[in-house]
C-alpha cells in the first residue's frame, strides 16, 4: 500500500523541514511548499491525502489557501489541519469541521492529529466507495 | 505661590483638546496589541523549531549529561510557551477592554 501523502504549506522553511522529517520518520510521504501562492499548483501535482496549513503567512494566509484548494474539485475533499498560534494546546483538535494543531508545535500532538485526520479520511472514502 | 491644580474647559474646548489624545491612545493601544500578538507569533515559531529539533535529538542515543541538557531545553520550551500564552491572554484582555 502507498504511504499517505502530506503536503505542508508554511512560509518558514525551517518549520516545514522539521515537520517533514518528523512525519517522514513514521512513514508518510511528505512534500513542503513554502510559497503560499504556489500551494494550489503543488497540490494539483502532488495530490496529497492531507494538507498541513500554516495560518499566519504573508500575502496569502492559510484560510485563503484552504479556500483556493477547496475550489478545485480534484482536491476539494482533501482534509486540512491548520497550524496556528491562535488556539492554545488544550483548545486544539476539532472545531466544527476544522482541525487545528497549536503552535508551538508539539511533535507528539502533530503526529496524533495527522494520524486521526488520515484515518478518518480513509474511513470516509471507503464508506463513499461502498455506497 | 499658588499652583494650578486644574483648568476649566467648556465641553467644546474639551472635545477639541482631548480628542487628539484619545485618538493617539486608541491608535497606540491597537498598535501595541498588534505588536504583542506579532511577538507571540514569532516566539511560538521559534519555540516550534526548538521543540521539533529537540524531539529529533531525542531519537539519538544520548549520554546522561546530554539527556539532562535535553531536559533543560524542554523545560525552556515549556516556560517560553507560558510566556507566549500570557502575551496572547494580555492581547485578548486588552481587546475586551
Amino acid at each position: 500500500m502507498n504511504q499517505p501523502k502530506i503536503l505542508i504549506v508554511d512560509d518558514d522553511s525551517r518549520i516545514s523541514s522539521l515537520m517533514r522529517i518528523i512525519l517522514a520518520r513514521v512513514g508518510y510521504d511528505v512534500r513542503e511548499e513554502n510559497r503560499p501562492f504556489a500551494a494550489l499548483a503543488t497540490a494539483q501535482e502532488f495530490r496529497p491525502d492531507l494538507v498541513l496549513l500554516d495560518v499566519d503567512m504573508p500575502g496569502k494566509d492559510g484560510g485563503m489557501v484552504a479556500a483556493e484548494l477547496a475550489s478545485d474539485p480534484a482536491i476539494a475533499g482533501t482534509p486540512f489541519i491548520f497550524v496556528t498560534s491562535l488556539v492554545k494546546g488544550n483548545e486544539a483538535g476539532m472545531r466544527g469541521a476544522v482541525r487545528f494543531v497549536s503552535k508551538p508545535v508539539e511533535p507528539a500532538l502533530l503526529l496524533a492529529a495527522v494520524e486521526e485526520a488520515i484515518s478518518q479520511s480513509t474511513v470516509s472514502v471507503q464508506a463513499k466507495n461502498t455506497r | 505661590m499658588r499652583t494650578t491644580s486644574h483648568i476649566l474647559l467648556s465641553p467644546e474646548e474639551l472635545d477639541e483638546d482631548i480628542q487628539p489624545l484619545v485618538d493617539f491612545k486608541t491608535v497606540s493601544t491597537v498598535e501595541s496589541r498588534g505588536a504583542a500578538e506579532s511577538i507571540a507569533h514569532d516566539l511560538n515559531n521559534v519555540l516550534s523549531l526548538i521543540a521539533m529539533a529537540t524531539e529529533l535529538l531525542g531519537f539519538r542515543e544520548l549520554g546522561p549529561e546530554e539527556q539532562r541538557f535535553l531536559g533543560i531545553i524542554e523545560d525552556g520550551i515549556t516556560r517560553g510557551h507560558g510566556i507566549s500564552r500570557r502575551l496572547f491572554d494580555l492581547v485578548k484582555w486588552a481587546g475586551a477592554q
